[in-house]
């Protein structure tokens, strides 16, 4: 089968597009702050640091990283991680959030916020949605 | 291998006790560890670890000779006794709610623990290791103190705004006292006519009669020219003081001013202004050295403790501690060398 010069070209191009699209896929720089090395938050453990001045705790589950603001909805209190239950921990009055942000005990009457979260060149990058 | 690691425990060193010292052991909850302040030096001279305590502690008291640290774990909904002598767990209660703020009766067989989420007051005996009571006290159980006869145990709710009078000896509640919001750190008089008071959202504390049941004044702190912060989080309690303690003689109080910074020192019973000192941020909680001439505040937002000198109304000394300190006590006892 002989391809016409004009089907030929339209392939080239589809095909250099695609090329684009994915260099650009592969090379963008993830939208928000860098906050830590991916090196810092293995699978299974969470980080807690700060966007701007609020602070926010980066979870690595199963490889898929997370970050939520890392404020109580009790009564502010900042929050932690225990590792062998794999919780969020409020210091304060006992809350408790999973690892998708929801209340599983205690006081707190809303879940965490979640942030934007995505991994670029070793990095991982939090972001607040575009509302905020 | 269960008799190799008991040999090896065997032979273990047990750790050589130094001298006799007053110490203040300062729970760090989210560092999940327990500072060591030496007294009068106030310099932090060792770490009980987040490996021995951890799990969020909530609030730490010792036993009147010093040798034992009670520990109230948010997590674990637990307490915990750890040895001053060792620094290691000497044992574990489940209580079944999460554990707030302890108390001790008079003769140490009981410690009283409050559940939070619960409303109930559990009692735990000190023997056994088991609750031996639970008493229903009301909701947002938080607060407890062992009225200075022995025969009360006072429990302060942050939610039902109220403080439940427990008998210490048959564990069930003997009287109600209502209060116009959440309660939060509140002391009781040596005479144990008096009852003062810090409420969620008032920047001051109340004072109560313990005969009528009522408030009989409202004491409000100063400002200091600084703009109080209103509450941001919709549903929150919010608390806006954090930390209320009378001085061992009885003729001081320390109140914590924890959202503008600073410590007010009342005299009592006139209730007289005598000094504001700045310290850290947000302090919550006050613990007096035994000869009363220090106050220590725990600033839970900048890891540190401020060191009071009560006669010339001034921070002393400023001790950096754990990650989030709050309760404190103060134990003298012989640590391990």
């Amino acid at each position: 089968m002989i391809l016409s010069r004009r089907a030929a070209a339209s392939a080239l191009g589809t095909l250099a597009l695609s090329g684009l699209v994915f260099a650009v896929w592969r090379f963008r720089r993830p939208r928000g702050q860098p906050v830590t090395p991916l090196a810092d938050v293995p699978p299974g453990s969470a980080l807690r640091t700060t966007l701007g001045e609020s602070p926010i705790i980066v979870l690595n589950v199963g490889g898929e990283v997370r970050a939520f603001e890392a404020t109580c909805t009790h009564e502010g209190c900042p929050l932690g991680w225990n590792a062998q239950q794999r919780l969020i921990r409020c210091p304060c009055h006992g809350g408790a959030y999973d690892v998708m942000g929801r209340v599983v005990e205690g006081p707190p009457p809303a879940p965490l916020p979640r942030l934007g979260a995505e991994v670029g060149g070793g990095m991982i990058y939090v972001a607040r949605p575009p509302h905020e | 291998m269960l008799g190799a690691c008991l040999g090896v425990w065997l032979i273990a060193p047990v750790p050589a006790a130094g001298r006799v010292q007053e110490y203040l052991y300062v729970a760090n909850t989210l560092g999940g560890d327990i500072s060591i302040v030496e007294i009068p030096a106030h310099r932090v001279v060792g770490t009980i670890p987040a490996s021995v305590v951890g799990n969020d502690p909530d609030d730490v008291i010792s036993s009147r000779n010093g040798d034992v640290l009670y520990v109230s774990r948010l997590d674990t909904k637990d307490v915990i006794a750890v040895s001053t002598a060792t620094e290691q767990v000497l044992w574990r209660a489940d209580v079944g709610g999460v554990p707030n703020h302890l108390t001790l009766s008079r003769d140490e067989r009981f410690l009283y623990v409050p559940l939070y989420d619960k409303g109930l007051l559990a009692v735990v005996d000190t023997k056994s290791h088991q609750v031996v009571a639970r008493p229903e006290v009301g909701k947002g159980a938080h607060g407890t103190l062992l009225g200075p006869s022995g025969k009360s145990v006072y429990v302060g709710m942050m939610e039902a705004n109220q403080v439940a009078v427990v008998d210490a000896v048959r564990h069930d509640v003997r009287r109600i006292i209502p209060l116009p919001e959440g309660v939060r750190p509140f002391q009781v008089s040596a005479d144990e006519t008096t009852l003062y008071a810090q409420l969620s959202k008032l920047h001051g504390f109340v004072v109560v009669s313990l005969k009528t049941g009522r408030v009989i004044r409202t004491v409000e702190l100063p400002t200091l020219g600084q703009t109080l912060p209103t509450p941001t989080l919709e549903k929150s309690h919010f608390v806006m003081n954090h930390g209320l303690r009378l001085a061992p003689d009885g003729k001081r109080l320390v109140a914590n001013a924890s959202l503008l910074g600073f410590v007010a020192i009342y005299s009592v019973p006139e209730l007289e202004l005598v000094s504001t000192i700045p310290v850290g941020r947000e302090p919550n909680w006050v613990a007096f050295s035994r000869d009363g001439r220090f106050a220590y505040v725990s600033n839970r937002r900048d890891n540190t403790v401020s060191v009071i000198s009560v006669a010339d109304g001034k921070e002393a000394a400023r001790v950096r501690v754990g990650e989030f300190p709050q309760r404190m006590t103060v134990a003298r006892t012989r640590r391990p060398r």
